[in-house]
């Protein structure tokens, strides 16, 4: 009947908004790290999307080509004398724009398929049951290829390859405590005071089932990340002029021997996003996960 | 108990109910036929196993997947619900018939608040949200609890058994329905809890008119609340009457075992307690002629052939070929 390992019902998430989400991430110290870590990209992204950078990201300047980290350029110039730093911010605000729109488009397909595969089972759920594992008999990268290769370059094509490979995982994240929430008495008890079904899903199952889905959030969103930085590595997803971080890091291939500053930048930020992502995640699972110890 | 003759507000006629298992379909209820009329308790008395709760899920119109009705007929205030398409006869539990049910621990959503849960079931059914936000505070003072606005704004876990009870109780009586099925709500509660809930109901039921089904394998809760009593076994009602003449004179010897096994209060005149032995039947390997003879002290050799019927036996009905004045004493158990 009900998985033991989803055993929900025990002691039911702490109710709360935000705040006692956050709260509960803050005192979790990977939790805390993290926060901080995304909190930082999150400014950055914003503020390089309203054109706040130190220097025009895209302006070249040729008398300043390939001039190491300094004061005044702090991860240096590439070889049209751009600011590699300015570049590396608005690169974040690319990548994250990819990610975030791929892991909104998979979290919100992913649990809607997930929660009504689980609460109505029957042919819907072998309907959506075959189709997640039909997408995760392929591995995820060359899924994401293949998905590109049939729609064409660029970062909305990436975002969308992202999103449907990472469908299934939301699928399977939201269907399995549904199962265990379905059988719950208060699931019952709303049908007995006359509730219809979209009502008792929507607004008793989903928020019930929410925990996971909202971790699963964070570390797809640092997945997502590492493979538009890859697909863009490749020349598949974000498309120059555009900059992003993998096609920065691809971009600096050929400097990386005389100036080594034009790949640690773009490389290093996409290495703090996915830290601090997962370490975001782990922070949740601690502050949404009623059995684990608060303190 | 109720003098004059009232419409009945549920009338349950020849319900049969199956559950299907392995490509098979089990009655599990066999042929239920009751009233209930406005003001007025039924209780349903049975052991685990014997359908009580089937029969009130049918009535409902929420049995488990496997389950189903295939015979009788469910009247509400006088609509037949078994043709009811499915949405409106949604739109009719809740609003007219309305259940509390076993455990108040897990019977609320734990992320909402629980006046909130309140103003949903108002808000369900159409009321607006205003009045519904007024109604649920009311319901929820209606239903025993002091201070119902504080109360409103708290989570479930931060109430006790007894208050969630009295808060399911609230959101089943704020659409003010007709008829109210109470499924052992006082099972998983304390006695001193059980005894306050069992009050409110009871007190409920008198102010407002409503039609109350209790359902329990408690005789002693039933004594207290029931007007008429209908006790089931094997999916069948075996003996059906009012409280005092089925305390007083049970007509079944089952009636009379559940009776027996009462422990005495302290002082009285009952020596020892009697059980029944056995077990219920395997509903899929039904005895044959009266499902009790196996277990029943009075058993003749008609009871192993021929099914009795529900027949008048003294104040009651009961379905027994036995007569009570040809009764051997029952065997004294070990106690």
């Amino acid at each position: 009947m009900t998985d033991p390992t989803q055993r929900l019902d025990a002691a039911p998430v702490a109710p709360g908004g935000l705040r006692d989400v956050v709260r509960g991430v803050w005192r979790d110290r990977n939790g805390r790290v993290g926060l901080a870590v995304t909190g930082v990209l999150g400014v950055v992204a914003l503020a390089a999307a309203v054109g706040l950078t130190p220097y025009d990201p895209i302006a070249q300047n040729p008398a300043d080509q390939l001039v190491g980290p300094s004061g005044e350029h702090w991860f240096g110039t590439d070889q049209f004398g751009r600011d590699v730093a300015s570049r590396t911010f608005a690169g974040i605000g690319a990548s994250l724009r990819v990610a975030v729109l791929a892991v909104a488009l998979a979290a919100v397909i992913g649990t809607v398929a997930g929660v009504t595969s689980g609460y109505l089972g029957g042919f819907w759920d072998q309907v959506v049951g075959r189709l997640t594992d039909v997408l995760f008999a392929f591995p995820a990268i060359l899924l994401a290829l293949s998905i590109i290769a049939a729609l064409g370059r660029g970062w909305l094509n990436t975002a969308i390859a992202i999103a449907i490979v990472y469908v299934p995982i939301f699928v399977r994240v939201a269907r399995g405590p549904t199962l265990a929430v379905r059988e719950l008495e208060y699931v019952a008890a709303c049908r007995v005071v006359g509730f219809s079904g979209r009502r008792i899903l929507f607004r008793h199952v989903l928020p019930n089932v929410s925990a996971p889905i909202v971790v699963q959030v964070a570390l797809a969103l640092s997945w997502a990340i590492l493979t538009e930085a890859g697909l863009s590595f490749l020349g598949l997803g974000t498309q120059p002029p555009e900059s992003s971080l993998g096609l920065m890091v691809s971009d600096a291939r050929n400097l990386v021997t005389t100036a080594w500053w034009t790949m640690a930048a773009p490389a290093l930020a996409v290495i703090i996003a996915v830290i601090g992502l997962n370490l975001l995640g782990d922070g949740l699972r601690s502050a949404l996960d009623p059995k684990e110890d608060r303190r | 108990m109720n003098d004059e003759v009232r419409e009945p507000v549920l009338e349950v006629r020849d319900l049969h109910t199956v559950v299907r298992t392995d490509g098979h379909d089990l009655p599990v209820v066999r042929g239920v036929s009751f009233d209930v009329r406005a003001g007025e308790a039924v209780a349903l008395v049975g052991e685990s196993g014997s359908g009580k709760s089937l029969t009130a899920l049918s009535v409902m119109g929420l049995l488990p997947d496997a389950a189903r009705v295939v015979g009788g007929s469910v009247r509400l205030g006088g609509r037949d619900l078994q043709s009811l398409p499915e949405s409106e006869r949604r739109r009719t539990r809740g609003a007219q018939i309305a259940m509390v049910y076993q455990d108040p621990m897990t019977s609320l959503n734990p992320l909402m608040r629980v006046g909130s849960q309140v103003v949903e079931a108002l808000d369900a059914h159409g009321v607006p949200r205003d009045e519904a936000r007024r109604r649920a505070v009311e319901a929820l003072g209606g239903a025993g609890l002091p201070r119902p606005e504080r109360v409103a704004r708290r989570y479930p876990h931060e109430l006790s058994g007894g208050q969630r009870q009295r808060v399911m109780i609230a959101m089943a009586i704020a659409l003010r329905p007709t008829v109210l099925i109470a499924d052992e709500p006082t099972t998983a509660l304390d006695v001193t809890i059980q005894q306050q809930v069992l009050a409110l109901v009871d007190e409920l039921r008198r102010a407002t008119g409503l039609a109350l089904i209790w359902i329990t394998h408690d005789l002693g809760v039933v004594a207290r609340v029931a007007d008429r009593v209908l006790v089931m076994y094997a999916g069948q009602v075996v003996e059906a009457g009012p409280t005092r003449d089925l305390y007083r004179a049970p007509q079944h010897p089952y009636t009379a075992g559940l009776l027996g096994s009462i422990p005495p209060m302290l002082g009285t005149e009952r020596p020892d307690l009697l059980q029944i032995g056995g077990a219920p039947p395997d509903l899929a390997r039904r005895p044959s002629g009266c499902a009790f003879h196996p277990r029943c002290p009075q058993r003749v050799d008609r009871c192993v052939e021929e099914e009795p019927v529900l027949k008048p036996r003294g104040e009651n009905l009961a379905a027994c070929w036995v007569p009570r004045d040809h009764w051997v004493p029952a065997e004294r158990a070990v106690s």
